[in-house]
């Protein structure tokens, strides 16, 4: 009898000391915080993109909740998205308010790693429905976060993409950029601009790896140029002459005249050169523009804006996204309120307006998430606002690509496993761009991929 | 009879050991056999068997070489040349700072700076304010002097990889080596002299011998501490190009975080582990052996 007490009592103390690091023991003590009207903390993490940190900046200094305080995290885009997908997936609740687009709100939404707003929405007091004005947010981009119709996000600010083209550079070398250029005279112009002795790039475009990063501007180069990843019974269709087409015209365009650190350039760092005045063509999103126009910018107003490139595919060739937020499912009730709340500040109609005030060049200011925001004269005779407009207005992410295709997406194929995939083929990009594979090395690495991927996700019958 | 019983109290402490050190091991090679990606839920967890193994190490077709075992070598070149190259600085840099001129504790205090500063902190300075073509010093200068600048971390990954690593991990082997050298003894450093024994001799042959075993440590500790390097590459090279400085602990960081596939990250967790147990233990046995002599 002494020797099984002497065990229980043994298993009992180790396993006490291991229940109390859990989470069991800890969350319990928290809720009950929230419960008794403490202070509800809630963390919120961002992309690092320039219009995300603007948010950030403002909310601290203008966000204001009784009770309520927000704690902000801003990290590069790739490690968002991992760090998010992986909170998500297991149920974590680091984060209470999730930063993510239209790729992960649809698997999100379905696989209940997201809150419906429709129960917030309708709980709202009617004062407080009107001065959001939900019809007023654009409804592609509030329907590319939906399911079955529900909200399980609000966009914050939406972008598509397009050439951007420095025109003194332009004129200097008596050069003309075509409303509507190709993608071979996007190559023949960067040629002409760049300008090595002079520390002139031609042309600058994303070129670290990441299905979000160079990913994005070489999925549109792969649909301009007819290409498509998978037919219709998802078959791989990455070793045909359209897909060589775009991934040669990415290499070569950043080898001849692009960034030397080709691989090492986010739109950070893409930004940062255009600003600087030493680049004559940049492509990539919509809401880069701002940025190029605010004050510390060496081409502030001497920026052109015309149509995303085209080539076999005349039409759809820009890329659709937004950042959107929505309400980690895992927070206590307290903490999704409170994130609901911040949402709605974030984005409504005040904070645009607000962010106008504060930075009339409206590099702050969050496009394409409400048609309001148009009309505001400070925001409309900004000299981007019409091309952001008609290029959003020309995109359809249901139909990507010349041929027919099982996916939807246009700079990704809105399936799972392309965070992984999409990662990889931009890996096998980067090195087909800097030598250390042939392209058809490159090809074929890709083309097993996708086969792989349509294998083992079951698409595939 | 009481004595029989006594390993009962000793329970709470196995239990505990166990729980912190190998329950999350042998959860890890559970999972490796599992089918479990955690983007996709609608999929039903089920066992696999080695399918993972299998699926990094399987080689249908000997032209073409599947990426694991690229990447281990990348790992044991990386591993073995930075382990290589800070023994041999380490030592030289010892012998350098084992002297008693003014200022030595000074110099001392400096040389171990680059060992105190986060992997991720070093990396970003090294990447954008001292390497980048464009707005790094490297830029800056090649520009001035006239050079075209080359993107290093594109072209040339593993080799700068393995300088930060030394940049990084050199002070650590000088701070185990100089305690040895100074420990040898001073009467023994007065009867070389009486000898007349000459700088070379002194270093090489009497010396080094005696502290062999220091280096033998500052080597497996080094081992141990290089092979799961990984936040410099992350912030550096992100493994790039391609997978041209992937490592073993990146691979694994990538699988789980990136792809979300719980499954194969931890058979590459568990075949990592598996690896750096041997060479450990090869070394840990050389040791003992040397000891026993």
């Amino acid at each position: 009898m002494k020797r099984f007490s002497a065990v229980i009592v043994s298993v009992t103390c180790a396993a006490l000391f291991v229940l109390s690091g859990t989470q069991a023991f800890a969350g319990g003590a928290g809720e009950a915080k929230s419960a008794a009207g403490a202070p509800v903390v809630i963390n919120v993490a961002f992309a690092n993109n320039p219009i995300s940190q603007a948010l950030e900046k403002i909310a601290k200094e203008k966000y204001k909740a009784p009770g309520v305080t927000v704690n902000f995290a801003v990290l590069p885009e790739n490690d968002l998205r991992q760090k998010l997908t992986t909170e998500a997936s297991t149920g974590g609740t680091t984060y209470d308010m999730f930063y993510f687009g239209p790729y992960e709100a649809n698997n999100w939404a379905r696989n209940g790693w997201l809150e419906n707003l429709d129960p917030y929405f309708k709980a709202l007091p009617a004062d407080k429905a009107a001065w959001y004005d939900k019809a007023d947010l654009i409804q592609g981009m509030l329907g590319s976060v939906s399911l079955n119709g529900s909200p399980y996000a609000l966009p914050f600010y939406g972008e598509s993409s397009f050439i951007m083209y420095n025109k003194e550079l332009f004129a200097a070398k008596g050069l003309t950029m075509p409303d509507a250029p190709t993608w071979d005279q996007i190559y023949e112009l960067a040629k002409k601009i760049n300008d090595p002795a002079k520390g002139i790039v031609g042309m600058t475009m994303r070129g670290a790896p990441g299905w979000g990063m160079s990913g994005a501007p070489f999925v549109t180069i792969v649909n301009a140029f007819g290409g498509r990843f998978y037919d219709m019974n998802w078959n791989a269709t990455v070793d045909t002459p359209e897909q060589r087409g775009a991934w040669q015209m990415y290499k070569k365009i950043l080898r001849e005249a692009g960034q030397k650190d080709i691989l090492s350039y986010t739109y950070n760092e893409c930004i940062a050169l255009m600003q600087s005045g030493n680049c004559g063509i940049y492509y990539d999103a919509t809401s880069i523009a701002p940025p190029l126009e605010s004050a510390g910018s060496a081409v502030k107003g001497k920026v052109g804006y015309v149509l995303p490139p085209h080539q076999k595919m005349t039409t759809n060739t820009a890329w659709l996204w937004n950042w959107s937020m929505g309400i980690n499912p895992k927070s206590t009730a307290a903490k999704k309120q409170a994130v609901f709340d911040f949402m709605l500040w974030a984005t409504s109609k005040d904070y645009v307006k607000m962010s106008l005030e504060l930075d009339p060049t409206g590099s702050s200011t969050p496009p394409a998430s409400r048609s309001s925001t148009y009309k505001l004269p400070a925001y409309a005779s900004a000299p981007y606002a019409t091309m952001t407009l008609k290029t959003l207005e020309s995109t359809d992410f249901t139909k990507p690509t010349l041929e027919p295709v099982p996916y939807v997406g246009l700079q990704y194929i809105a399936i799972p496993e392309f965070a992984d995939a999409g990662t990889k083929m931009t890996q096998y990009l980067a090195d087909y761009v800097v030598d250390k594979i042939t392209l058809d090395e490159a090809i074929k690495k890709t083309n097993d991929l996708f086969n792989q991927v349509a294998k083992d996700g079951g698409y595939k019958k | 009879m009481k004595k029989k019983h006594d390993w009962v109290f000793v329970l709470p402490a196995i239990l505990v050991v166990a729980v912190m050190t190998q329950v999350p091991f042998i959860l890890t090679i559970v999972y490796s056999t599992l089918r479990w990606n955690l983007a996709r839920p609608d999929m039903p967890i089920k066992f696999a068997g080695i399918d993972n193994y299998l699926y990094f190490m399987r080689i249908e077709n000997w032209k073409e070489i599947p990426e694991f075992y690229s990447i281990v070598w990348q790992t044991v070149m990386i591993t073995g040349l930075t382990l290589a190259i800070c023994t041999i600085t380490g030592f030289l840099m010892s012998l350098l700072l084992d002297t008693t001129v003014p200022g030595v504790n000074f110099a001392r205090t400096l040389i171990l700076g680059p060992f105190f500063v986060m992997s991720t902190a070093s990396g970003v300075i090294w990447k954008t304010t001292i390497l980048n073509t464009t707005f790094g010093w490297y830029g800056v200068i090649a520009k001035a002097l006239g050079f075209t600048s080359v993107d290093l971390l594109s072209y040339y990954p593993i080799p700068v990889i393995i300088f930060l690593f030394v940049w990084q991990w050199m002070p650590f082997f000088v701070l185990v080596i100089l305690a040895g050298l100074q420990g040898i003894s001073f009467d023994l450093i007065d009867s070389m002299r009486i000898d007349g024994v000459n700088w070379f001799q002194a270093t090489f042959l009497i010396k080094l011998p005696m502290i062999t075993n220091h280096i033998r440590v500052a080597v497996m500790l080094g081992l141990i501490f290089i092979v799961k390097e990984f936040g410099l590459i992350l912030v550096t090279t992100a493994g790039g190009p391609g997978t041209r400085s992937y490592t073993l602990p990146y691979a694994v960081y990538m699988e789980v975080f990136n792809a979300s596939n719980v499954g194969r990250a931890s058979a590459l967790a568990t075949m990592t582990v598996a690896m750096t147990l041997i060479a450990v233990n090869m070394l840990y046995r050389s040791l003992k052996k040397r000891s026993a002599i």
